[in-house]
């Protein structure tokens, strides 16, 4: 196994800059998350690792080898696509066993490692049938098992869960974080989806136009975010942005909503207008506006509000203060 | 045209390794010939083809000057539009009915592509027995209702003959396209237009109709070119462009001209012509598909 | 366009209407049978029977004979090759061409979609320009090229110009485009190069577009005409359409029309089975090809 690197690494597109330099050491073993926003550049970035797409400057290197100039199958990395990119034609064995039989490997050897395979991911009895006759969840553990039996140092996952539906989804994201324990082997996931990343990664990198905003432990992302983009893109709702002023200075002042609290008038930061109450069960959102931003608190669910002036005090523990024209965090 | 894929394979040779064949084929025997044809419609050569002599554009004036020529042009217009109108009235008319009915559609199917498969020249072999001036059976059943058939020597009935035996042999296609249109139309709007109270006819010209216009579009170019080229096997095994050119169409005139009376320069200025019909032609019909695809 | 669908256009009972529409169908599927019909009975009978005015319209009792006629020997007064010669001219330019379009078109399609090539434009367009230069608009100097060639009168020139083709190439080309790009990166990293991934995925994939496409163009092989008229002085190496229209002499009385109409059976008979036994993929390449 090995740990990727990426040294500067940019991409263009003709004219067109996608990636606009990103370094980052990803270490041996672990469970790295890429995730922003569509056309943030996370897909490009992944398919680089892959060798799908060309380097246009910088270096990524798996383990000690720099594979910029080093051909697919030979970076010794296996992906899992969006769609699954099954062969239709052929069975669920042999497509596990395609890329084994390419390297030469013997029959016996690949009749292993695909038993082995499926028997890690339930498939066993699925081996003789087609792709077309397996259900969406199927179809993706026969994506991640032609990916197990390469034995790769690297995985590479392209947003794999985004074509389940919702409770398959979740399933198969507790499926892949057992499997990662098992295997240990190191990963490299995109997705657009917070919740994944948040529940799978050991670290993310937030990207946004290319560039990669903050990485770093999910939950030091959620509780310091390095630029407002992260601050709205991690956590849901995102977190609240006023514009104030600290020292005479103009800053934007980052509240989550659930770090802010009705009280008595007296107490109050500020007032709301509220417009809309969202009881959602566990917990209530309040819609409305403060001083004319559009803002959302998360409050207990016994909590009563009604629409209208609602005093609002800001937990003063988890306030975030944000350059106003840059977006870049600012310690007050 | 403009769709890519992603991810391509590199490779300095496979490519053109692979394209080669086609490439090959096509230049021998489509662009040389183009090439030779366009040439020779400058020139002037001898009837032994030991003399040739450029001439610049006087093998089109003569040709534009030339009475038989312009009436060849009419003749292919009368002929191809009567084709393509008859032949696409008739298709639709049966693909409607055919659409209607549920008990024995895939056997009305079945027999009415049939046709699609005879070779125009075969077909024109056998309407012409069918109709032949002595022996033929429908010149019998027509003189017993007094017509007197004799498309030998009367022009109007060699063209009504070329006519029939070519809208005959294109039913099947154009059938099968109008079937396919109708089954894509969205049994819903039928319905809202019969809840709305309009009957079958009346639901017919004002729903189903509109919504085949891009098929009948397409269809009356494809039938249109059918009529220019595919034609010439029913010519030659019938009329063969007679009786005194009364069904000499452009592309058998062409042919007529070029192989058998071997006026080389004459019969390259007329491919050059029909060059131009071809390519606008088909510069309408993939028009026509380009909008087809945002439809 | 799915043509196996239950028909959309009654959406209310009225009998009458049913009963008009299967009325016009039997008429229109009886005048397209019309003309088989007589060909047919035509060929069962003997010459004396058909030009005695009119003729019989059941089947009479030559049907061997004629057939045998034909078969072995031919038409005694026109062109006498032997049709079962012409017949397997005729299957092999049916098969051959075909199976010729089909390879050089696949591969110029797997080029041209999956390689960046610096003349790969320019190859593209050379392809479709050829859909602007039928055989029609260059007869002469295409025969010339031929008999420069020398084949004429051989089986590599009745099929090898005929083999290159636009529409078959757009055709895989549009079926490639329908292919996932991640399908070819899958087969990248699995270490398929160029060659493997188009025989183990592409081909296997595009099976029903070939034999769409087989069907039609065996019809197309078939039914030639023009170019064999032009290449073809050999008897041997005519093709039945070719032959049977060589069989008319001249004028009507002249003809010897049972012999005529056999043949025409014989050349109609395979294609016409072809396209109602293999209708489903027939219908698929008619629709398919030109799209």
């Amino acid at each position: 196994m090995a740990g990727v690197s990426f040294r500067d690494v940019k991409k263009n597109f003709g004219a067109v800059k996608v990636i606009h330099g990103v370094t980052m050491d990803v270490d041996d073993g672990e469970f790295v998350v890429i995730v922003g926003p569509s056309g943030c550049g996370k897909s490009t970035l992944l398919r680089m690792v892959a060798g799908l797409e060309r380097i246009s400057s910088g270096e990524i290197s798996i383990g000690d080898r720099v594979v910029n100039d080093i051909e697919p199958m030979d970076r010794d990395i296996a992906m899992v696509f969006q769609n699954y990119a099954l062969y239709p034609h052929m069975s669920v064995r042999q497509n596990m066993a395609y890329g084994l039989k390419i390297r030469k490997m013997s029959t016996a050897d690949i009749e292993k490692r695909v038993h082995r395979a499926a028997e890690i991911l339930e498939l066993g009895t699925y081996l003789d049938r087609k792709p077309r006759e397996l259900s969406g969840g199927q179809r993706q553990r026969v994506a991640m098992g032609r990916a197990i039996v390469r034995e790769p140092k690297v995985f590479l996952f392209d947003e794999p869960l985004s074509n389940l539906d919702a409770k398959l989804r979740v399933q198969m994201r507790v499926e892949l974080q057992a499997l990662h324990r098992r295997l240990g082997t190191t990963s490299l996931y995109v997705t657009h989806d917070q919740v994944e990343a948040m529940t799978l990664a050991h670290r993310m990198i937030v990207m946004n136009a290319g560039r990669a905003e903050q990485i770093g432990a999910p939950i030091d992302v959620y509780q310091k975010p390095a630029t407002t983009f992260v601050a709205g893109f991690i956590g849901s709702p995102p977190m609240n942005l006023f514009p104030t002023k600290v020292g005479g200075r103009p800053v934007l002042l980052g509240v989550r909503p659930e770090h802010l609290e009705p009280c008595a008038a007296s107490d109050a930061d500020y007032t709301a207008d509220i417009i809309l109450v969202e009881p959602l069960g566990a917990d209530t959102l309040a819609h409305g506006s403060i001083e004319g931003t559009t803002m959302i608190a998360r409050l207990p669910a016994a909590t009563h509000v009604a629409e209208g002036k609602l005093p609002l005090r800001f937990d003063p523990a988890h306030r975030h203060y944000f350059e106003p024209d840059t977006g870049a965090r600012i310690e007050v | 045209m403009a769709a890519e894929k992603r991810v391509v394979f590199r490779s300095a040779w496979l490519p053109y390794l692979l394209v080669a064949p086609q490439i090959a084929i096509t230049v021998i025997f489509f662009f040389w010939p183009a090439f030779q044809a366009a040439w020779y419609s400058f020139q002037l050569q001898d009837a032994f083809g030991l003399q040739t002599e450029f001439v610049g554009l006087r093998n089109f004036h003569e040709l534009f000057g030339d009475p038989r020529y312009l009436e060849s042009f009419k003749i292919t217009a009368v002929f191809s539009i009567l084709v393509s109108t008859i032949g696409i009235s008739i298709s639709l008319l049966l693909a409607t009915m055919a659409n209607r009915v549920i008990r024995g559609a895939m056997g009305y199917k079945t027999f009415l592509i049939w046709p699609y498969a005879v070779a125009s020249a075969v077909a024109g072999v056998i309407f012409a027995f069918l109709f032949a001036p002595s022996v033929g059976i429908v010149t019998f059943a027509l003189k017993q209702i007094g017509v007197h058939w004799n498309w030998v020597l009367r022009g109007d009935q060699a063209m009504i003959l070329v006519v029939v035996a070519s809208i005959w042999k294109q039913i099947s296609y154009n059938f099968l396209f109008f079937l396919a249109g109708l089954q894509s139309i969205p049994k819903s709007l039928i319905e809202a237009a019969a809840i709305d109270g309009a009957g079958p006819i009346r639901r017919f010209w004002t729903v189903v109709f509109p919504l085949l216009t891009p098929t009948t579009f397409f269809l009356l170019v494809i039938n249109i070119v059918y009529a220019f080229f595919d034609t010439f096997g029913v010519i030659d095994a019938t009329t063969q462009g007679g009786p005194a050119g009364a069904t000499n169409i452009l592309v058998y005139k062409v042919y007529h001209d070029g192989v058998k009376s071997a006026d080389l320069g004459g019969s390259s200025a007329q491919s050059v012509i029909l060059m131009i019909i071809v390519i606008a032609l088909t510069v309408v019909q993939f028009r026509f598909i380009e909008r087809k695809v945002h439809y | 366009m799915n043509l196996s669908s239950p028909p959309s256009g009654m959406v209310e009972n009225r009998p009458w209407l049913t009963f008009f529409s299967h009325a016009i169908l039997v008429a229109g599927v009886l005048l397209v049978a019309f003309p088989l019909y007589i060909t047919f009975v035509a060929s069962t009978l003997t010459l004396e029977q058909i030009l005695s005015v009119p003729m019989p319209l059941v089947p009479g009792d030559q049907f061997w004979n004629n057939y045998t006629q034909v078969i072995t020997a031919g038409s005694q007064r026109g062109a006498a090759a032997p049709v079962g010669r012409m017949m397997l001219n005729s299957l092999v330019v049916a098969l051959v061409v075909p199976l010729g379009k089909i390879s050089i078109s696949i591969i110029s399609a797997f080029a041209i979609v999956y390689f960046k090539f610096p003349l790969r434009n320019f190859f593209f367009w050379m392809i479709f320009v050829t859909l602007m230069l039928p055989v029609e608009v260059r007869i002469i100097p295409t025969f010339k090229v031929a008999a420069d060639l020398g084949i004429l009168n051989s089986y590599a020139g009745l099929t090898l110009p005929l083999i290159a083709s636009a529409t078959a190439t757009f055709l895989f080309r549009q079926f490639f485009m329908t292919i996932p790009d991640e399908l070819a990166e899958a087969a990248r990293i699995d270490g398929a190069g160029p060659m493997r991934f188009f025989v183990d995925v592409l081909l296997p994939l595009s099976k029903t577009s070939m034999a769409a496409l087989f069907v039609i163009q065996f019809i197309y092989g078939w039914n030639q005409y023009l170019w064999p008229l032009l290449i073809t002085t050999d008897e041997s190496m005519y093709t039945t359409v070719i032959g049977i229209k060589r069989m008319i002499t001249g004028g009507d009385a002249l003809t010897e029309w049972h012999l005529v109409m056999a043949t025409a059976m014989l050349a109609l008979l395979p294609p016409a089975l072809v396209v109602m036994l293999m209708q489903k993929w027939f219908v698929k390449g008619l629709v398919e090809t030109e799209k």
